[in-house]
């Protein structure tokens, strides 16, 4: 089957995907799995879903966000699953609400893998090529002109173009135009999208060098193995299928630092030459040595690239220091005296379309049929992206079959709620990234919960296929049959009275391996349950621990939907309204959230601005019926 | 949710705006677009020009006959410089029920709307006259029955319980910080507080919380009154004691033991706070099945007093003391000193009820022992509502004490902590809950 081929005499779409980066792939994938023929453009197709930083999938609240996309049938999960060689569950010490898987990923194999699963969804067609303009009739965005001149139809787009809009590349006092190391940039899309009254804005983010692990004395840092008990991101994995590499941890130092110092002057970042903002958790070397002056040292870790290459990724030195001085450095540090690097560290400046242009589907306010995913958004990390990659491709698909249902996901829902809230009414001014503080409700958006929380709606809207949603279906019975089980059976506390497992297990230190162990009345609640792992003994475990503080939340779970049922019409005119504070108007007019949910999350605007807001949505409600 | 706000805010509305019954006046306030050409309608004269008044006749015309409601002041205010921030009628007429009900009528046939409770109050918010907490001040400083009261409230209305809330905010804040820092930031290398740090800052927090929550009880007497319960053996001068402190003989005082068989009531204003005084029943063992049940009413009281009163006379005090679980303050009387006296025991006001001793006394330890006590120069909080929030955010902050204490996973005390500071949003008004506003709102009695 030769997909271009087709394309080229039919090039018609109901949805095109412009980039092939972890949220292109995404967005590609959703859109196909809802049944709608998609085309994803991308300049080559072997570094679809290509990681351009670390080669790491997950970590603390991604981990989250790749466990949601799973429960609603995406491929980040199952990529990073299969081309893993090492699971470690981060916060593996605390709560189960906030255990955060990360997998090493064999960066080559990846890509590999992402072109072998995209090319199994029949519904999608890959082409290479290079998008340079967007196709509008009558402000409608229809389709998009590639650089070969050929033009592609679609009912809905998706851009999704990460760093490569109008990238600059900065390292030491060079710089030069560039989407990621050795690629080139892309220039005119940026001007054919402000040109609808898109607004761009600037952001920056940085990776470090790459270095031969062959020219590394690793003897000098400490080796960090994975799991033994890895938890896979995606229900469909059984095993680890690739083998084991470990990680390395080593620390710099003063010398380390004062290298760092003598190359200042020549650092693009404090010449003032990177004019985009950065991101403030994901500092540069040299800007942790200049704002934290008073740390003697930083962690290193030495993370390996794939499994048949050599190459290390020293996470913690992202750097656009001069060549001459990112060597320096690197030399001074305990076991790289001999290192050679591979590539250099370097810091990219690109375009974004702040976010608040965009409605909760990811569709631009401005142009119906134009949607943004992905770090063009304003975000950062795979994960992010492909969060937002489906989300907008769901959208996307639902557009171009003349659905009026909307896919959109609550803050008291998911994480990916969580993500494209804040986008959309705070918008950012940094690239955004995930965090666990992040989510109001982090109790209750678990891992563990996740399958229970996304399948059904994800099956009700084609994303999820009739036995993931089934098995998902199976576990809640499951998790209610044991759930009976603690509350039914009685037992003994410490003082002798008599109290139901349940309310035993809810007591802090109380673990619920303690309770099952010596127990022959449980073999039919699985054999999971005994061995003290497994998806079902987190959940119940944590539905218990939590059950207190998920029930006093509750209310404020309600009150959220509420908010969000309050729905402001599209036309509602903020002037109109009495006492509103002059910021106040100013962000709900720049906004325009569409309910009083979102508006709720907008900074600036006070409980007064919101009460009032409120009244005359009421109002609306009741001239209406 | 029974009541809410969906009202319109366009029409013009009209309520009685001093209290229902009788009184030397009333004030009728209409409020709205319309509130000028109505009352021209109803108005024999003139409407007076805005921020002046005129005196004239009320005149009904709707059946056809003119028929004189009451001889009137009309006071207008006009947009935006009024209570609502709307144009504003206000009419005085003389105090009766009757006219005002007259005068409300023909103020509804001309098109105005009976206002909803708070619904005044509701618009001067909505117009940005006042602000959330100031809107519940307005309804204190309306309601409070006592100079200190008032002042409490209009401490209120100029911002006084951000202080404390916004230290307790900026701790919570803080240990907060600390959590999530734990959480979502692992693999940084990040100096954290110890555990002695956090567990001084959360209890610098609790002690602001506790001072918060003291002061509560104090403006909360201030605002509502003080139940005083008087108790005590038969016969030794309870009801004496009460006809003195609430200045009329309501209760039949007999030298018969058993005479009071119900709890009767009455008030008394001391310093400007007002005690509700209940007599009750002498506590005996009877057969009288009356006067039994009278004793039973009689224990519950003052069980379940603020203050119970205890009253012996230098004729019984050998008696021993009855079996009371009183949970709120105790004053001790020891009366009938005018008979004579070997010595008194310790802690006991000595009285002659009869002769006006000690009468100043107990009076000053009354006030003393439940509103001075309490009070702390600190501003504070003074709404039931204020009471919730705040023991709610206590009671989030011990389990974080506890979590903490007992090295709790981070996500269980960050939880405690996110409780905590939700609660005190509430209470600043920071989050926008409907059921809040629906409940302000609606605490304000119809007229303001």
């Amino acid at each position: 089957m030769n997909p271009q081929g087709i394309i080229l005499n039919n090039r018609d779409c109901d949805v095109l995907i412009v980039g092939g980066g972890h949220a292109g792939c995404e967005a590609a994938a959703a859109s196909a799995r809802m049944g709608s023929k998609t085309i994803l453009v991308t300049p080559d197709e072997t570094a679809l879903g290509r990681m351009s930083c670390n080669p790491a999938i997950g970590g603390i609240a991604k981990g989250h966000l790749v466990r949601e996309i799973d429960a609603l049938g995406g491929v980040i999960s199952i990529i990073a699953d299969r081309t893993a060689i090492q699971f470690r569950v981060l916060n593996r010490s605390k709560g189960f609400a906030v255990w955060s898987p990360r997998a090493q990923c064999d960066r080559k194999l990846y890509s590999v893998e992402m072109l072998n699963e995209l090319s199994n969804h029949s519904k999608l067609y890959i082409i290479e090529g290079l998008v340079t303009g967007l196709i509008i009739r009558s402000g409608i965005c229809v389709g998009a002109e590639l650089e070969n001149g050929i033009s592609i139809s679609a009912k809905s787009i998706v851009l999704t173009c990460g760093t490569f809009l109008n990238g600059i590349i900065h390292c030491g006092d060079k710089q030069q135009p560039g989407g990621r190391i050795g690629e080139p940039s892309v220039t005119g899309l940026t001007a054919s999208v402000t040109e609808l009254g898109i607004e761009a804005g600037r952001l920056k983010t940085g990776t470090p060098p790459r270095l031969n692990g062959d020219s590394i004395d690793f003897s000098q840092s400490i080796r960090q193995d994975g799991d033994k008990d890895p938890i896979f991101f995606s229900s469909l994995t059984k095993s680890q299928s690739l083998p084991h590499r470990p990680c390395w941890i080593t620390h710099t130092n003063e010398e380390v630092h004062n290298e760092i110092r003598k190359g200042l002057d020549r650092s693009p970042l404090y010449c003032g030459r990177i004019k985009g903002v950065g991101p403030r958790y994901c500092p540069s070397i040299e800007d942790k040595i200049v704002r934290f002056s008073h740390h003697t040292r930083h962690t290193i870790f030495l993370e390996p690239e794939g499994l048949d290459t050599n190459e290390i990724y020293p996470n913690g030195l992202a750097t656009s220091l001069s060549v001459d001085t990112q060597i320096a450095m690197l030399q001074r540090i305990p076991g790289l005296d001999k290192v050679e690097m591979t590539h250099v560290g370097y810091a990219i400046e690109y375009d974004f379309f702040p976010p608040h242009q965009l409605k909760a589907t990811l569709e631009t306010k401005q142009v119906p049929g134009l949607f943004l995913a992905g770090q063009i958004n304003g975000t950062s990390g795979y994960e992010e992206a492909a969060a937002l990659g489906l989300i907008a491709g769901t959208n996307a698909s639902l557009r171009s079959k003349g659905e009026d249902r909307i896919f959109t996901l609550g803050r008291d829902e998911a994480y990916i709620g969580v993500l494209i809230d804040d986008l959309i009414t705070r918008g950012t001014d940094e690239p955004y990234r995930m965090f666990t503080s992040r989510a109001e409700f982090r109790l209750k958006l678990r891992l563990d919960n996740a399958y229970a929380r996304l399948s059904g709606l994800g099956y009700e809207f084609g994303l999820v296929k009739k036995p993931d949603f089934d098995r998902s279906f199976i576990n809640e019975k499951k998790l209610f049959e044991v759930i009976s089980f603690l509350v039914n059976t009685k037992s003994k506390d410490n003082e002798g009275q008599p109290i139901s497992l349940y309310d035993l297990l809810k007591r802090p230190n109380v673990e619920l391996s303690d309770l099952l162990k010596d127990r022959n009345d449980i073999s039919h609640l699985g054999e999971n349950l005994l061995s003290g792992t497994g998806e079902l003994y987190r959940r119940v475990s944590a539905e218990i621990k939590y059950s207190g503080y998920l029930k006093r939340q509750e209310h404020r779970v309600l009150e959220l939907q509420r908010n969000r049922n309050r729905i402001i019409p599209n036309d509602f005119d903020f002037l109109d309204i009495k006492g509103l504070s002059i910021e106040g108007r100013e962000k709900l007019i720049k906004i325009h959230p569409d309910n009083l949910g979102q508006a709720a999350n907008i900074p600036g605007l006070t409980p007064a601005d919101l009460a009032v807001l409120l009244i005359h949505l009421k109002r609306i409600v009741k001239h209406k019926y | 949710m029974n009541r809410s706000i969906y009202y319109n805010t366009d029409d013009t509305i009209a309520a009685e705006a001093t209290p229902p019954g009788k009184g030397g006046m009333a004030v009728i306030r209409l409020s709205g677009n319309d509130a000028v050409n109505i009352i021209k309608k109803l108005f024999d004269r003139q409407i007076p020009p805005p921020s002046e008044h005129r005196y004239g006749e009320l005149i009904n015309q709707s059946s056809n006959k003119e028929e004189l409601i009451d001889e009137v002041v009309i006071s207008r205010y006009k947009a935006p410089y009024s209570y609502t921030g709307e144009d504003v009628i206000e009419i005085s007429t003389h105090g009766s029920p009757i006219i005002v009900s007259n005068a409300l009528d023909a103020i509804y046939q001309q098109g105005a709307r009976p206002a909803k409770p708070g619904e005044f109050t509701l618009r001067a918010y909505l117009n940005g006259r006042i602000d959330l907490t100031q809107a519940e001040a307005v309804a204190d400083l309306v309601a409070s029955t006592s100079r200190e009261a008032a002042d409490q409230a209009l401490k209120q209305l100029s911002g006084g319980i951000g202080q404390t809330t916004e230290r307790i905010s900026k701790n919570i804040l803080n240990l907060l910080t600390q959590c999530e820092l734990e959480l979502d930031f692992v693999e940084d290398d990040i100096i954290l507080l110890s555990k002695d740090k956090k567990i001084i800052t959360l209890d610098d927090v609790l002690s602001d919380i506790k001072s918060m929550l003291n002061g509560y009880q104090r403006s909360r007497r201030l605002r509502e009154g003080v139940s005083a319960v008087i108790i005590g053996h038969p016969n030794v001068g309870k009801s004496s004691l009460f006809n003195l402190l609430i200045g009329s003989a309501k209760a039949i005082v007999h030298k018969e033991p058993g005479t009071t068989r119900d709890v009767l009531q009455g008030d008394c204003i001391i310093d400007g706070v007002r005690f509700e005084v209940f007599d009750t029943a002498g506590i005996r063992t009877t057969d009288d099945e009356v006067e039994d049940e009278g004793v039973k009413r009689a224990v519950e009281a003052a069980d379940n007093a603020e203050l119970a009163i205890y009253v012996d006379s230098v004729e019984l005090y050998c008696h021993s003391k009855p079996d009371l679980r009183i949970k709120g303050e105790v004053i001790n009387v020891m009366n009938k000193i005018d008979l004579g006296y070997d010595e008194l025991p310790d802690g006991y006001i000595p009285a002659s009820i009869k002769e006006g001793i000690g009468i100043k006394e107990i009076q000053s330890e009354m006030y003393r022992m439940t509103v001075e006590q309490n009070h702390t120069s600190e501003s504070t909080i003074s709404r039931e509502r204020h009471f919730k929030t705040v023991t709610n955010a206590e009671s989030a902050l011990m389990r974080v004490k506890e979590g903490v204490i007992n090295d709790y996973s981070e996500e269980i005390v960050a939880e405690g902590l996110r409780e905590a500071m939700s609660a005190i949003d509430e209470l600043t008004g920071k989050r926008c809950l409907e059921s809040l506003l629906d409940n302000i709102f609606s605490e304000f009695c119809i007229g303001k």
